[in-house]
């Protein structure tokens, strides 16, 4: 009985970890657990044509940069050795040819150059609040020229391309590497 | 009752730590979802990460926490829930590969970062414990070299993997997070230590003595042991503990062993041991007076466990031992329920213990029915196995519910189990001992 027991245990207790895993990826993938109240509200706000002021960019932008990109880029923008670029002055790629279609690219796509070691996974399950957010966020508080901001229809314009890592990372603007902008500062 | 409500309470601290994890993931800030195939990967990882976690609580012998069960079913669902909480971790990797095919570059020991890594070097452990695991007859790895093994191999997957997480979790985003996983996995690994340097420590300040050791067979003998400066332990009959025998309570060198000897007295105890290798016939030799140390008592098979109105004890060759213990209580009790006991062994000289148990006949209500795989020619006993046709001539026709107790071979447990349950006796009424503990 006991033996029988412990074999019906391991597998409920292996079904129930598997239904738990199933149910999780269901929800956060399905975005059915919002991160934060204040971006639903600006979405709303977006999308009912209004302009959100560049305050209110950078509060998303951080909140949605120290979530999403701060685990690799750290909170600073630093980056990690080889490992995870850094993200200082990165208005120089912006202002290169198709410098803000790679940048975006990069978010919904990800992207690997070679020139780190870890590839950039793609977040296109960001939404085009969230990715112009956080790209306004780094451009404006790590960079030292001002840019102009990116906007929500500007992300939009790049989804659905279909793009893999590779392709988006050979389209890198000619300019010097993250990591040599960064230095030159 | 008491047993049956602490069960329940331990499965459910149990659920909670399983699930624990989960919700602190839901706790904000948290990341924004990503596609199915990653959070899928994420979610597989975090629940296999803490399997492994709980691994350490159940190998550490807690008897508090595994009395109800039985340590012995507790290490059966270690063996078995770790595998699934391996495959779960393997899946990790392989979903997010699926899902970033770029990702390959992390594959590489050499490339990749810190996190992916410590990612590799806890899989490829866990790869290696699972192998040696399965495997350790066929690999000529001897009990203790591989229990060594299993232990380094086991502390460094976990350690390994909490290093990822902490390097890579998006989901362990902030100080408080990051110290409670961390110090999460302390605990657990702190564990291993308990069990192997405190609770020798405590084993040190109460030994036991070799009295006797006397041999019952060709391949079998009965070692007895007396406490040293302190009053002994208690057990239920059927019971075992595992024994060290030398200087040191350190020694990796050990084994579980089945009392013998009745649980009425607790001055003298026995254990029945069958020579199966290096540490048993270093047991045989040693001399009167040699140090031993107990780590028990432990198990979960016993008639003080499962009341009947009388008993059936189906054993093969050294599933005997459990079975001396529960005669020896019955006759010391004065109990004389009626028990039918069918004892299957090779031959003649392989069966154990033949002139006690008809000693012990006089005292008790006792049937015994001795099956002989090759008897000798002029045997009055059963021959062959114990099949349908012995079964039917044997098990009491009377209209009670007697208990059974099953141990021997894993073969013949299982025909066993097989043709009393098609008997229409209930598996409640059951209850079976497997040996192989490692």
């Amino acid at each position: 009985m006991r033996h029988f027991i412990a074999n019906i245990t391991v597998a409920v207790i292996a079904l129930l970890l598997i239904s738990l895993a199933c149910t999780w990826a269901l929800v956060r993938s399905g975005q059915l657990i919002l991160t934060t109240e204040k971006e639903f509200e600006m979405q709303r706000f977006i999308a009912a044509g209004a302009d959100l002021s560049n305050e209110e960019w950078l509060e998303i932008g951080e909140a949605v940069y120290i979530r999403n990109c701060a685990a690799c880029h750290a909170q600073a923008a630093t980056g990690q050795s080889n490992y995870y670029p850094a993200l200082w002055n990165q208005d120089r790629v912006l202002e290169a040819e198709n410098g803000r279609e790679y940048v975006i690219q990069t978010i919904i796509y990800g992207s690997a150059t070679g020139l780190y070691s870890a590839p950039m996974p793609p977040l296109g399950n960001l939404s085009d609040l969230q990715i112009s957010a956080a790209l306004n966020y780094v451009l404006h508080t790590f960079s030292e020229a001002p840019v102009d901001f990116i906007t929500t229809d500007e992300v939009s314009a790049q989804r659905d391309l279909q793009l893999r890592e590779r392709e988006v990372g050979r389209t890198r603007p000619d300019v010097p590497s993250p990591f040599e902008l960064s230095g030159s500062r | 009752m008491n047993r049956v409500i602490s069960g329940f309470f331990w499965i459910s601290i149990y659920l909670l730590v399983v699930l624990a994890p989960i919700l602190l993931m839901l706790v904000a800030p948290i990341p924004s979802g990503r596609t199915f195939l990653v959070e899928l990967s994420v979610a597989l990882g975090f629940v296999g990460l803490t399997q492994l976690a709980v691994q350490f609580v159940l190998i550490a012998r807690f008897k508090k926490l595994t009395a109800p069960y039985g340590v012995d079913i507790i290490l059966e669902y270690h063996r078995k829930i770790a595998l699934v909480a391996v495959c779960l971790i393997l899946a990790h990797p392989v979903l997010i590969l699926i899902e970033h095919p770029a990702r390959i570059m992390l594959f590489n020991p050499l490339g990749g970062t810190w996190a992916s890594r410590f990612g590799l070097l806890s899989i490829f452990s866990l790869i290696l414990l699972v192998v040696t695991s399965i495997w350790r007859t066929e690999m000529k790895l001897n009990y203790e070299r591989w229990r060594v093994t299993h232990n380094v191999l086991g502390i460094i997957a976990l350690a390994a993997a909490q290093a990822h997480v902490s390097l890579a979790g998006l989901y362990i985003n902030t100080a408080w997070k990051q110290t409670l996983w961390i110090v999460a996995s302390l605990i657990m690994l702190s564990l291993i230590t308990y069990l192997r340097l405190i609770k020798p420590f405590i084993q040190k300040r109460r030994p036991y003595q070799v009295v006797s050791v006397s041999p019952e067979t060709a391949d079998s003998f009965t070692l007895t042991i007396e406490p040293d400066g302190h009053p002994g332990i208690r057990f239920e009959p059927g019971q075992f503990a595992w024994i060290k025998v030398g200087d040191s309570s350190w020694s990796v060198d050990e084994h579980p062993f089945s009392f013998t000897s009745s649980a009425e007295q607790s001055d003298d105890l026995s254990f029945g041991i069958k020579k199966l290798g290096d540490f048993t016939e270093r047991i045989e030799h040693v001399d009167p007076g040699t140090p031993v140390y107990l780590d028990g008592p432990h198990g979960a098979f016993s008639i003080d466990r499962m009341e009947g109105a009388g008993y059936v004890f189906i054993v093969g060759g050294i599933g005997i031992t459990p079975v001396m213990s529960f005669l020896r209580t019955m006759a010391d009790r004065g109990d004389t329920r009626p028990i039918l006991l069918i004892y299957a062994d090779v031959d003649e000289d392989a069966l154990a213990y033949r002139e006690d148990i008809s000693r012990l006949a006089k005292k008790l209500n006792l049937e015994t029915v001795y099956v002989l795989e090759e008897p000798p020619p002029d045997w009055d006993g059963e021959e062959g196995f114990v099949d349908h046709d012995l079964l039917e001539r044997h098990l009491p026709k009377e209209n009670i519910t007697r208990k059974y107790f099953i141990c021997g071979p894993p073969a013949m447990m299982d025909a066993v189990e097989t043709d009393l349950l098609d008997r229409g006796i209930h598996r409640e009424n059951l209850l079976f001992e497997r040996f192989e503990l490692a």
